[in-house]
């Protein structure tokens, strides 16, 4: 006897967990399928950045809800997440650097961002432990950070009681089609009933995109990151290199998390996810390099994680009227942790009402079919004509029965 | 035992201490940096054999000395009883048959996970004496102080990995890596789901193996 569910999430990441949790609040018997843990992979091992600067403009009215969302997130999941809000400063060491971060600041600015440049003074009244060579940086004070584990459990926690079922250690097979729309989703161990399928698996959603016919300009990108041993509270504010090739904040545990990348991440992309020994180092180097107190802390733990990367750098989100039924929330492209409770909510407006508070437009999965240069046809909020033949708008349906 | 790594920032100690020779357990294995300035500075390694193989090669080098028979591989157990071992006559007598079959026994049950009425008394003794009953009150990760409760809670609410445990509780993840606690939550995990402890995958393994210093790390 096969399963019925309102909605099929496949993935159980933060994203997927909020989109679960936002379903099931509206009423909705929605189903997560994952294929190791809840939060397993990327949601699992990232850095908790939760910030709106040197993010691509188009995500900008996305991040900003999103920071506003966190604010009260502990609120309503009841418990807390340890989410702080105390800025993300990015340093820059040369008159270089400063130029081109002055030149995005202005940018960002413009967009409605609250952000500025600071001198080397005003970085250490911030920051006292910054080291000598760093001349200034940019600092973003409504940026921060959260425990990625504890987002996504509790969003997870707050999907089942809402009733949403997870299904993990279950991997997706095959999703069936019956005239063109969805109609099942098939696992290892079960059969799933249903005419929406949301693609929230990250890195696999290439894969997931495939079972139904599309394809995504995403690939994999190699992520190394560490964590060291706990302190007294140094500094609150996430921080970060100017080209971002090191990222790291103090959690509220004590212990340091510092991420890196050394360039040639995009390609040496190996199963099983192994360290190479020459990333750890190199982020040490940095750090110590920026942060000279540090260099005497023992480092306890490193991992790697994938990171979804697209071609231009940001999600892809919403429907495609060239298969009804299928959602995309996949491909954030290393930068989605701070945007999952946003997402969460304009996924599920979308299911709901085939509208979002926030356009999601510029995402939309048709940008690929004519090069990248390409807008989306459809600039009303995805619920323009030819969107409406796709449009589950499950709020109607909850009427009908 | 897993062997050691040498970095240059030990070899540079030494090398401040003014000393030209350094002592090193066997099987040590030293980085290219170490290494470089191991032949810069032209200092002498000298390797340290662990303490119990080398009291066992000695035993060893004796018996070869005595005459042609090598010395059979036996356990540790076995070799400090020196009225089996050392006799070298063929035929054994009865009482030393009837021991080596409680041996046996006793070894058997081990492995397989029950015990022998002696070892019983002993350890439900103590277990009494020195395990709380209440799980909130067992303190299972001690680096992280995570309770027995805060795991079992954890598991309840759908969480069957230790992977996945650890990154709810935080148990595990302290300064030991989990060394002490991942064997108990397996146990835990083991008993809450119904399986052998020995069919749980362990977490995935994160280097370092022991805490590093970031600045010892930055020059690896």
């Amino acid at each position: 006897m096969p399963d019925k569910a309102d909605a099929v999430i496949i993935g159980g990441g933060v994203m997927g967990c909020a989109i679960a949790y936002n379903l099931a609040k509206e009423g909705l018997n929605p189903v997560v399928i994952e294929k190791s843990d809840i939060g397993g992979e990327a949601s699992g091992s990232n850095g908790g950045g939760v910030r709106q600067s040197a993010r691509n403009l188009k995500e900008m009215p996305l991040a900003m809800e999103s920071i506003r969302i966190y604010g009260q997130l502990h609120e309503e999941l009841g418990m807390d997440v340890e989410y702080v809000r105390a800025g993300n400063m990015r340093l820059c060491t040369s008159e270089e650097e400063l130029a081109t971060m002055s030149q995005s600041v202005d940018n960002q600015k413009a967009v409605g961002l609250e952000l500025e440049m600071l001198d080397r003074k005003q970085v250490l009244e911030i920051n006292p432990y910054v080291g000598e060579k760093v001349i200034g940086a940019s600092f973003c004070p409504t940026d921060g950070h959260v425990n990625p584990f504890l987002t996504t459990y509790g969003f997870f926690k707050n999907a089942k009681a809402h009733g949403a079922r997870f299904y993990t250690h279950e991997t997706v097979k095959k999703i069936q089609l019956k005239k063109g729309r969805v109609t099942a989703v098939v696992t290892d161990k079960n059969r799933f009933e249903t005419d929406l399928v949301v693609n929230a698996a990250g890195i696999k959603g290439r894969d997931v995109a495939n079972m139904v016919g599309l394809d995504l300009a995403m690939r994999p990108i190699f992520s190394e990151a560490m964590i060291t041993e706990a302190l007294p509270p140094l500094f609150k504010q996430m921080v970060g290199h100017a080209k971002g090739l090191f990222y790291g904040r103090q959690t509220m545990h004590g212990s340091f998390f510092w991420g890196g990348f050394v360039g040639t991440e995009q390609f040496i992309y190996r199963d099983g996810k192994p360290l190479f020994h020459y990333i750890g180092p190199a982020i040490s180097r940095m750090v110590i390099d920026y942060f000279p107190v540090l260099k005497d802390l023992n480092v306890i733990r490193t991992w790697s994680g994938l990171i979804a990367g697209m071609s231009d750098g940001i999600p892809v989100l919403g429907v495609t009227e060239e298969v009804p039924g299928f959602i995309f929330a996949t491909g954030f492209s290393g930068h989605g942790f701070g945007l999952a409770p946003v997402i969460g909510r304009l996924i599920s407006q979308l299911i709901m009402d085939c509208q979002t508070q926030i356009s999601i437009s510029d995402f939309c999965y048709s940008r690929f079919h004519e090069g990248a240069d390409r807008e989306c046809a459809c600039k009303k909020n995805g619920a323009c004509t030819t969107l409406t033949a796709v449009c589950p708008n499950k709020r109607q349906w909850l009427k009908t029965i | 035992m897993a062997p050691a790594f040498v970095f240059a920032e030990q070899v540079r100690k030494t090398i401040r201490a003014g000393k030209k020779k350094l002592a090193l357990p066997d099987g040590a294995r030293i980085s290219a940096a170490a290494m470089e300035l191991i032949k810069d500075h032209g200092i002498e390694i000298h390797y340290l054999s662990p303490k119990i193989p080398l009291v066992h090669a000695e035993q060893e080098a004796v018996a070869v000395a005595a005459g042609p028979r090598i010395a059979p591989k036996r356990s540790p157990q076995a070799r400090s009883e020196k009225t089996i071992d050392n006799e070298n006559t063929d035929q054994l007598s009865e009482e030393m048959v009837e021991e080596i079959v409680s041996r046996v026994i006793e070894r058997f049950y081990q492995l397989k996970g029950k015990k022998t009425d002696k070892a019983d008394n002993g350890s439900t003794q103590d277990e009494e004496r020195v395990v709380s009953k209440k799980d909130e009150d067992l303190v299972i990760c001690r680096c992280e102080e995570i309770t027995r409760e805060e795991i079992k809670e954890t598991i309840r609410n759908g969480f069957r990995t230790l992977n996945g445990i650890k990154r709810v509780t935080r148990a595990g993840m302290g300064l030991c890596q989990g060394q002490t606690c991942q064997r108990l939550i397996t146990q835990i995990l083991a008993e809450e789901l119904g399986v052998k402890a020995a069919e749980i995958e362990p977490t995935t393994a994160r280097g370092p193996v022991r805490p590093i210093r970031l600045a010892v790390f930055a020059n690896s």
